[in-house]
């Protein structure tokens, strides 16, 4: 419940106050010539990411759940791969190749053009968010009656026909999950834009708010109006699109479809995406790592790798020590109360994190803790929250309500319960939910840009404003700590993630 | 009479303005007893169970176990102090633990030593003894079960509830497991509750048995004289394949569409009678008397079931597998037993 007022009640307050204080100026703000241009730039990146994620993401997970292509599984793990690599890294390593004292100046002497604006904001993200996607499809995919297809078949169908009018309908709430995501992931970016220098709602916000807190209202509503736009429009596609099986349970098995020849395209395909979104990142980094810097160097890691330790831990603890009630309330005690409180961890998360920051800053002037780490700790348990509520959810759903009340019949009260048995079971999902919010909030950066006390550092802050000002050899230590950490973690969730389930 | 657990007038709904799941349920259960509650899923039996053990609060009405009320009015004696064990369908073991450890898992507050004693007794009389240190991921589906029963009468309860447990097993284990579970009961004299929508089960198991329909119990009784008299057409089509028929009694006899037939009871009136199929027979036919035809004949091994067409209606008898009658052959059907007089729903007959 104070998670969900935690998470309403800044942004209503923002709303409200400025619609009190000056709705003439704010409503003239938002009507300027200016703003429409930013929506129209908003908007044509995040159809452009959309249909590049589709691009990536459909024909990996079709070829690693469908076909026999050998090295399906090391396939689908590159697919998930640039996640590991933060978007604001991928602009940074792709920015530092081009130019003058670019890598390519360094290695060749002649200078490149790379991708910036419009086309380097949506390959960049396009990347970073392609996973995401994937995700979706692929469990979609995997979820796929094989009996529907072959009953399509035994209709006298094609391949092909069956294929775009049986398996392609039922991919559709994939689809728009995926693409909500994506979206939600693209209106709030600001790491990326910043860096590419194209202007959308949320780097506008960020120079407004430099200018004045007032003048980030205007910027601020549109984000959370297009959010919220695209969640009202989500939901109501999904809602009528939510399909149920029938039949038996008992599912024959996948034929999986011979690639043949095909599979040349499909390993080609995969190798270069390998390449783009991890290989060509990390090389550049190492490259950067290795050239002499001017200022900061490896000593000036460990302030920014404390810095940023300092907040993820506790934003990492508090997150699952919030997502635990939640989770096992709406489980547990399923009401319609119970799933509005579930739905506001997601709400958290789908408010743009520059909207958020901004709000909570407005909201806590004046008060003792205006720019201070508990702010910023408890703005990143708000936002991740829905992270660390997945993974206890699915720990719980696969945890019968029996075992409890197996243990009140065996002679223990309430308390020594949740001691030896729904804590214990939960013990692996709490500790993915936690490595999850962790590592989410070491790659974090706009929450941290608004909200971070002054001269505060972090191993994101540092990444981010060197690259901004093409310091890209100051940058790399700092990138690199980064990858490193993330490398370690999806170690640790693969573990114990199997051991979940 | 030496009771152990009385249930009187329970009530519970789920939704304030939806019907009663149980709806004023009385039953007794004596010391060393095995009761059966029997009846189509959704019927409350297992909500019933759950208000025993302490899972759910009543409505109304009160549960008394051992002359000592677990619930009644404002009083509640939450589960883990009602010394009732309870045996899931889904057996609920605790994956994050041994066998052994989910058997001594009741045995709190007793020594080490003291637990381990009980629970490898336990482990011996179920047959457990050998898995005590697996995990319950590794047994199969008959070992869970026998585990969790060893879970559950370890900390020796009073009573023993058991919800659909035979329910998760294929139909040969399902045998056998009945079989060991009953004698495992007898031999310890524990009073057990069991729940299922399997007639079957439910007359080979219970000492006595509820049949429930609708929230309510219908008839209570030992087996074979719930099975032989039903007292409405619910029981007598729930426990396996009856006949029924309107018929105009006067005295000890009605006449209907076989004819005259002899009635089990007394009465005057229309009423409504079951005849089960093994007590019908095939007669030659006879001037004057009704004649039906027979429209199916189904081969059972052991036995058969015809059935005949007899005017508005449609019966089934069942023979010895030597009868001679073939299909679409006319045919005079007989009562060998007296017929049953049912109600035909709650209320009068």
């Amino acid at each position: 419940m104070c998670a969900a007022v935690a998470i309403a009640a800044p942004i209503i307050y923002l709303v409200t106050r400025m619609l009190q204080a000056d709705a003439a100026q704010v409503l003239g703000d938002l009507f300027r010539h200016r703003t429409l241009g930013m929506l129209w730039n908003t908007a044509a990146l995040c159809v452009g990411v959309l249909v590049f994620t589709i691009l990536i993401a459909f024909p990996i997970a079709y070829v690693t759940t469908q076909t026999n292509l050998r090295g399906r599984g090391v396939f689908a793990l590159i697919g998930v791969l640039p996640l590991a690599v933060p978007g604001y890294i991928m602009a940074y390593a792709l920015l530092s190749v081009g130019g003058y004292g670019g890598l390519w100046h360094h290695l060749t002497g002649q200078t490149v053009g790379v991708p910036s604006g419009y086309w380097g904001a949506l390959i960049t993200l396009g990347l970073y968010n392609s996973p995401y996607m994937m995700l979706n499809l692929r469990s979609a995919m995997l979820e796929l009656d094989p009996a529907l297809a072959h009953a399509g078949r035994s209709l006298g169908r094609s391949r092909f026909s069956v294929f775009f009018r049986i398996t392609l309908p039922q991919l559709r709430p994939a689809l728009l999950t995926g693409a909500l995501l994506v979206m939600l992931h693209v209106v709030g970016d600001f790491a990326v834009v910043s860096l590419m220098r194209y202007e959308t709602f949320s780097a506008a916000l960020y120079y407004s708010y430099r200018y004045s807190i007032a003048h980030a209202a205007g910027p601020a509503l549109s984000l959370i109006a297009m959010s919220g736009v695209m969640l009202a429009v989500d939901f109501w596609f999904l809602r009528r699109l939510l399909l149920f099986p029938s039949g038996a349970q008992a599912r024959p098995r996948r034929r999986a479809v011979r690639l043949g020849w095909w599979s040349v395209p499909a390993y080609l395909l995969l190798t270069v995406i390998a390449l783009i979104s991890v290989a060509g990142p990390v090389a550049t980094l190492l490259f950067w790592a290795v050239e002499p810097a001017d200022v900061g160097g490896y000593p000036a890691i460990w302030p920014a790798l404390r810095g940023s330790l300092a907040v993820s831990l506790p934003g990492a603890l508090a997150a699952t020590a919030l997502a635990l009630p939640i989770a096992l309330l709406a489980r547990r005690y399923p009401s319609p109360l119970t799933a509005v409180l579930e739905r506001f961890a997601f709400v958290g998360y789908a408010i743009p994190p520059l909207a958020f920051a901004l709000s909570l800053i407005v909201l806590t002037r004046g008060m003792m803790i205006y720019r201070t780490l508990i702010v910023l700790i408890g703005a990143y348990a708000l936002h991740f929250l829905a992270e660390a509520v997945g993974p206890v959810r699915s720990g719980l759903f696969c945890a019968s309500p029996h075992l409890e009340e197996a243990a009140r019949g065996l002679g223990r009260g309430r308390l020594a319960t949740a001691a030896t048995i729904t804590l214990p079971l939960l013990r692996h999902s709490l500790i993915v939910s936690a490595a999850l919010v962790f590592l989410s909030i070491m790659k974090e950066l706009p929450l941290t840009i608004l909200l971070k006390p002054d001269g505060y550092e972090t191993l994101a802050i540092n990444v981010w404003s060197y690259a901004e000002d093409q310091y890209y050899a100051q940058a790399a230590p700092f990138a690199l700590c980064i990858l490193l950490t993330s490398a370690a973690f999806v170690g640790v969730l693969t573990i114990e993630y199997r051991k979940t389930t | 009479m030496n009771e152990l657990l009385n249930v009187t007038d329970l009530s519970k709904r789920f939704d304030p303005d939806g019907d009663a799941v149980v709806d004023r349920m009385s039953f007794d259960v004596g010391n060393n007893e095995i009761f059966v509650l029997l009846g189509p899923s959704g019927c409350g039996k297992t909500t019933a169970l759950r208000l025993i053990a302490g899972f759910e609060r009543p409505d109304a009405g009160s549960i008394e176990l051992a002359g000592q009320i677990m619930s009644q009015n404002g009083t509640h004696i939450p589960p883990h102090r009602r010394r009732i064990g309870f045996v899931f369908q889904d057996y609920a073991l605790f994956p994050h633990m041994t066998v052994m450890q989910n058997v001594c898992y009741g045995l709190a507050g007793q020594s080490r030593h003291h637990r381990h004693r009980r629970a490898a007794a336990v482990l011996k009389m179920t047959g457990m003894t050998p898995l005590a240190h697996r995990m319950p991921q590794e047994l199969s589906g008959g070992e869970q079960q026998r585990v969790a029963l060893a879970r559950s009468i370890a900390p020796a309860p009073t009573l023993i509830l058991l919800d659909e447990p035979f329910s998760n097993l294929d139909a040969s284990m399902r045998q056998t497991m009945r079989h060991d579970v009953r004698r495992l009961l007898r031999r310890n004299r524990m009073s057990a509750v069991l729940v299922t929508h399997d007639q079957e089960e439910a007359l080979s198991f219970a000492d006595r048995l509820g049949v429930m329909h609708n929230g309510r119990i219908e008839q209570i009784g030992r087996p074979d004289d719930v099975y032989h008299r039903p007292r409405t057409a619910f029981v007598a089509q729930f426990l396996g394949r009856t006949n029924l028929l309107a018929a105009d009694a006067q005295g000890c006899c009605a006449q209907c569409a076989l004819g005259l037939v002899r009635l089990d009871n007394e009465t005057a009136g229309d009423i409504r009678i079951s005849i089960r199929p093994e007590h019908l027979r095939f007669e030659n036919l006879y001037p004057g008397k009704p004649a039906g035809q027979i429209i199916r004949r189904e081969f059972k091994g052991h036995d058969l079931t015809y059935t005949v067409v007899l005017g508005d209606h449609t019966l089934l008898v069942q023979t010895d597998y030597s009868c001679p009658f073939v299909v679409g052959q006319s045919v005079r059907v007989v009562p060998t037993e007296p017929a049953v007089v049912v109600e035909s729903d709650h209320g009068a007959p």
